[in-house]
């Protein structure tokens, strides 16, 4: 039937310590096996009625329904061996939902309001997926581990950076495991993209900027089915004041970190870990600009430094031409920044995140965003040599090649035309632009759903008994991308730029 | 037609805007214009990738409906039936109530695979078009659309297809060349050329998101 793929190609050697075989019912997609053709695509076709399997099926629940709730379960019905058995929210109207898609997907679970409950008498559970609002993630993760479960939290880690120094401790002191859900660490194109280009081979060379986004339209804040409101007893036992609060706990300070929290933390970890350190400082400018009844901000835009050791890229010279080569000022490390912005008023170019190195940029999202391309500058022998490395990790497929522009003559070594007479009077030529870097695709591809690869690594460690180190993106990790987004929101409100210490980051 | 006098024209009655119809055979006389929800952009944006998938064109949006005087929304509060006895959310009354709202608890969501919710006009109606919203809180395009009616209850006999996008037939109803699309507040008009019938039903399975089918609402302009 089918083979597990490694998620990563390894290649020249280079170990991809990060990858992990997926397991899942079906294989590639007829058009690509693997190895072999263009891109490596990973893939799992869902099936139906795939009922609850063998008893050596990992066992799991997930407390909040809710629409991550919802696509956590959408992807775990992605992977073999495991299924649910337990479901717990406050509210009905999301628990009934989703305990109705189980049973129709012939899994059929208890449905618990409290999740205490849920621990105490769901005495098969092996892992518990957590979704519930952030500032919930700390006492329900800490509470599950200490009953002998494993857990799977979403990001952000928790709403606070003193709650989150808590769930890594008490991972340390129960020794289970502790997965924060920053999907993009175990997304095959993104360690592609990492492993294999950003390090690896190093085919972006020195990256110096980052930049990512989320842009969002305007949309109004969520209302509720008045046919079916929260009990108020319940509201209150949980801190809501009112349903509006509920329904949009992202955007009000005792529930969640507002959207750098909430959209900004998947991209921000990025940065974190492409840099393969957390920052040295940020600064941040934002507001309560547009939508006047939310507590947290709704458009932030920051800055990141970051102090990358000289062995990371080669930096310790400035190198010119053969004979020029210049130390840089600092012994031991370069700087390099990042640039992160979330707006809740305009979808203008939605959501994306690029690494800018001297030889090649990244662009890349959990969608449609895709490629890699090779400065003019860049050592065309390495690209060369890495685009005929299989399985594939860049290649043509589907790139429509550049025309050519004109470079800037006084600068550039490379071949120059003399621009026809004609385009003189040519208002749309300028022979001042540069040529614009030659596009490749990044090879991997995958056809799961964005959180399928990361459940796959949680479970593969579960099943293994393994430790923090198995994961992708364990407790501490988690931990470092918690301090780095959280401190947004306070250099916004002091108007200071705010340095950390490495300290900051470790627990 | 005589023309007697240009007073005669001014005050243009429905019988001679008809009679003029019947001569030029150009548009209704009336236009019905379409109420359209709040738009609602809400979670992380899931690929949408279908072979059959129209690009989004803003200046295609249909905003009114082109019928005889008297035509009007004929399904509205009429009964509902559903291959789905028991919908995951919400009730199946809601394909009919009147609220086009996006948001939780405007909306019905069936099981997954092949399902079909059905509308009862009570009488054989003609129909001029019918106003579709399956969700739009987010963008997804549904799979496998096809709108049918007929007078008889079961579907076995005396059914016209007006729409399928189901290229592959994996429905096993036929394979259509209509286009898949992607959702938003503004739905999806589907003209019908003044066809008579008492049901209506609509078939999807499943979404670019998940394999849910969903309603927000359903209109049947006719009369």
């Amino acid at each position: 039937m089918t083979e597990n793929q490694s998620s990563s190609p390894s290649a020249d050697g280079i170990p991809t310590r990060e990858s992990t075989p997926l397991s899942r019912r079906s294989f590639l997609r007829s058009s690509t096996a693997a190895g072999v053709g263009a891109g490596l695509i990973v893939t799992s076709k869902t099936a139906l009625g795939q009922a609850a399997g063998s008893d050596s099926d990992l066992k799991i629940g997930v407390v909040g329904c809710g629409a991550q709730g919802e696509a956590l379960m959408n992807a775990v019905r992605q992977l073999e061996n495991v299924h649910f058995i337990a479901v717990c929210d406050i509210w009905d109207y999301a628990r009934n939902a989703m305990a109705k898609r189980l049973k129709a997907y012939k899994q059929p679970v208890n449905a618990y309001v409290r999740f205490e409950e849920m621990l105490e008498k769901e005495k098969d559970l092996d892992a518990v997926l957590i979704a519930v609002p952030d500032y919930l993630h700390h006492t329900y993760s800490i509470m599950a581990m200490k009953a002998g479960l494993n857990v799977y939290c979403e990001k952000m880690m928790s709403n606070t950076i003193e709650n989150a120094r808590e769930m890594v401790l008490a991972q340390r002191e129960t020794g289970k495991l502790l997965q924060i859900g920053h999907q993009r660490r175990s997304n095959p194109r993104y360690q592609n993209a990492h492993n294999n280009v950003a390090h690896g081979h190093k085919l972006l060379g020195w990256i110096t900027h980052a930049y990512a986004q989320w842009n969002r339209a305007v949309s109004a804040p969520l209302g509720f089915p008045k046919k079916y409101p929260l009990p108020p007893e319940i509201m209150a036992e949980f801190g809501y004041e009112n349903m509006i609060q509920y329904r949009n706990w992202r955007m009000f300070k005792k529930f969640g970190g507002g959207i750098i929290s909430d959209l900004g933390a998947h991209q921000i970890d990025l940065f974190n870990w492409f840099y393969k350190t957390p920052p040295k400082s940020v600064i941040a400018s934002g507001g309560i600009d547009f939508y006047p009844i939310y507590e947290q901000y709704d458009n932030i835009m920051c800055i990141y430094e970051y102090d990358i050791p000289h062995s990371q890229w080669d930096t310790r010279n400035y190198i010119q031409d053969e004979e020029t080569s210049v130390p840089r000022a600092n012994p031991d490390h370069v700087t390099s920044r990042a640039y992160y912005q979330v707006l809740t008023t305009t979808a203008s170019e939605g959501f994306y995140e690029k690494f800018l190195g001297k030889d090649g940029s990244i662009v890349i999202n959990e969608t449609s965003k895709n490629s890699v391309y090779q400065e003019t500058g860049a050592p065309d022998e390495v690209w060369q040599k890495v685009a005929a490395i299989t399985p594939p990790i860049i290649s043509k497929e589907g790139v429509v090649e550049d025309k050519p522009v004109y470079n800037k003559f006084w600068e550039d070594p490379m071949p120059w035309t003399r621009p026809e007479p004609w385009m003189a009077s040519n208002s749309n030529v300028d022979v001042r632009v540069s040529k614009s870097p030659s596009e490749w695709a990044l090879a991997v591809k995958l056809d799961m759903l964005a959180h399928a690869p990361h459940l796959d690594n949680f479970f593969s460690a579960c099943r293994k008994n393994g430790t923090q180190a198995d994961l992708n993106c364990p407790a501490e990790e988690g931990f470092k991308t918690a301090v780095t987004v959280l401190k947004v929101n306070e250099a916004i409100a002091t108007g200071q730029k705010i340095e950390f210490k490495p300290e900051d980051f470790v627990v | 037609m005589n023309i007697a006098s240009t007073k005669k024209w001014s005050g243009i009655g429905t019988a001679s805007a008809l009679a003029l119809l019947a001569i030029t055979g150009s548009a209704f006389a009336d236009k019905i214009p379409l109420e359209f929800p709040k738009p609602m952009f809400v979670g992380t944006p899931v690929k949408t990738e279908r072979k059959n998938l129209e690009k989004p064109d803003p200046s295609k949006i249909v905003k009114e409906i082109e019928a005889p005087a008297g035509t009007k929304n004929i399904a509205l509060e009429k009964p509902v039936t559903s291959s789905d006895e028991e919908p995951i959310i919400g009730e199946l009354e809601m394909v009919t109530d009147g609220d086009k709202d996006g948001a939780d608890g405007s909306y019905v969501e069936l099981g997954p695979e092949k399902q079909w919710v059905q509308i009862d006009l009570e009488k054989e109606s003609t129909i001029y078009a019918i106003a579709l919203w399956h969700f739009h809180k987010n963008a997804r395009a549904y799979d496998d659309v096809i709108v049918q009616i007929s007078n008889d209850p079961e579907f076995a006999d005396g059914v016209t297809t007006l729409y399928n996008n189901d290229d592959d037939n994996s429905s096993e109803m036929g394979a259509g060349k209509d286009m898949a699309w992607i959702e938003t507040n503004h739905g999806r008009v589907i003209s019908v050329d003044a066809k008579k019938a008492q049901y209506v039903r609509l078939y999807s399975a499943g979404n670019t998101a998940n394999e849910m089918n969903h309603y927000v609402e359903v209109e049947v302009y006719g009369q």
